[in-house]
């Protein structure tokens, strides 16, 4: 198979996952405010905190959203 | 030359009881659905199949296309063995699958048949002209753009009909592929089959319906409990009842359908 039909198929497969996430209306909307409401209880989590938490070297805030995001 | 060649091909199905059988009331055993066939399919031309539930043709259908693979005996598909040469074989063969798990339900028909044209390597620059001409072709222009899961039964047939003729196959599969349909419909769908052998094409269709069998076929293969039971040309004299009646005297069936068809007449 060649890298040309290879990403082809990919970017067909990436769409067809878009565009069915986005027509479950509901589920789409809440898995959006889900994240962002995660992203905003770690963001005053990281603040309540302080900055001088620094696990691994890393600000708090971006050591949860690496941490939870991979 | 034949586009398809089963030799003394046998499939047998093993099954085991379930994991807790508690009772013991089921035992091991095995299904023969395909017993010794040996079946040729002349190149452009179209070759039906019939028999009754559990006769095989699903299964003899399944075999070509290479998703079962035969116990003995070996299927060629223009040449390549089924076992052998799967992805060959799988280049060349289309086959239709009218069921709604087949599909994207929240993709539109479009969206859907463009979907497997690229999993068929169909050229980005050709694949929307390719849709649209098979959206034609099965009647479904008007309903490219509706999500399939709004679709009615005879839609899907049509769909997987588009989906099995997209990358353009020397040798067709159909299934029952009028199951759904309206009269209208099926007639406008035999014209389809009868055009494919014109472009090239060998059609396998497996069916209960004798009409459909004389409308499209050139040859007629009927299956028996997994055996072939019987073959004749389908030349243009033979009517329906005539192949009503070679049917019912070769699967023995007849016995049983005769007092039926003398309450129904009175």
């Amino acid at each position: 198979m060649s890298v040309a039909s290879l990403l082809d198929k990919t970017v067909v497969i990436a769409r067809r996952d878009l565009l069915t996430a986005i027509r479950y209306r509901t589920g789409f909307v809440l898995s959006a405010i889900g994240a962002l409401t995660e992203l905003a209880a770690f963001y005053y989590l990281s603040r309540a905190v302080g900055p001088a938490f620094r696990p691994e070297g890393l600000e708090y805030f971006s050591f949860l959203l690496v941490g939870t995001g991979f | 030359m034949s586009a398809v060649i089963l030799e003394s091909v046998s499939k047998i199905f093993r099954h085991r009881p379930a994991l807790f059988n508690w009772l013991g009331r089921e035992r091991a055993g095995e299904t023969v659905a395909l017993d010794h066939i040996s079946l040729e399919v002349p190149a452009g031309s179209v070759l039906v199949l019939l028999g009754p539930n559990g006769s095989g043709k699903t299964t003899t259908l399944k075999l070509i296309s290479t998703m079962l693979l035969p116990d003995r005996g070996r299927v060629v598909v223009e040449g390549f063995d089924t076992t052998t040469d799967s992805r060959a074989v799988r280049a060349r063969v289309g086959f239709a699958v009218a069921a709604e798990r087949s599909f994207f339900p929240r993709l539109s028909a479009r969206e859907n048949l463009d979907f497997f044209a690229a999993l068929d390597d169909i050229p980005r620059r050709s694949r929307a002209e390719r849709v649209d001409e098979l959206l034609s072709r099965t009647g479904l222009h008007d309903a490219a753009d509706t999500l399939v899961m709004k679709f009615s039964s005879g839609m899907y047939q049509r769909l997987g009909i588009a989906r099995a003729l997209i990358k353009k196959p020397t040798v067709v599969l159909l299934d029952e592929p009028t199951r759904s349909l309206d009269p209208g419909l099926a007639a406008q769908f035999w014209n389809l089959v009868r055009e494919l052998p014109t472009q090239g094409a060998s059609v396998l269709l497996a069916t209960h319906n004798f009409n459909e069998a004389v409308a499209v076929g050139n040859q007629v293969a009927v299956l028996f409990k997994g055996s072939l039971a019987a073959g004749r040309n389908l030349s243009g004299t033979v009517s329906v009842d005539e192949l009503r009646s070679f049917y019912f005297q070769t699967t023995g069936e007849l016995e049983e359908v005769e007092p039926v068809l003398v309450r129904g007449t009175r």
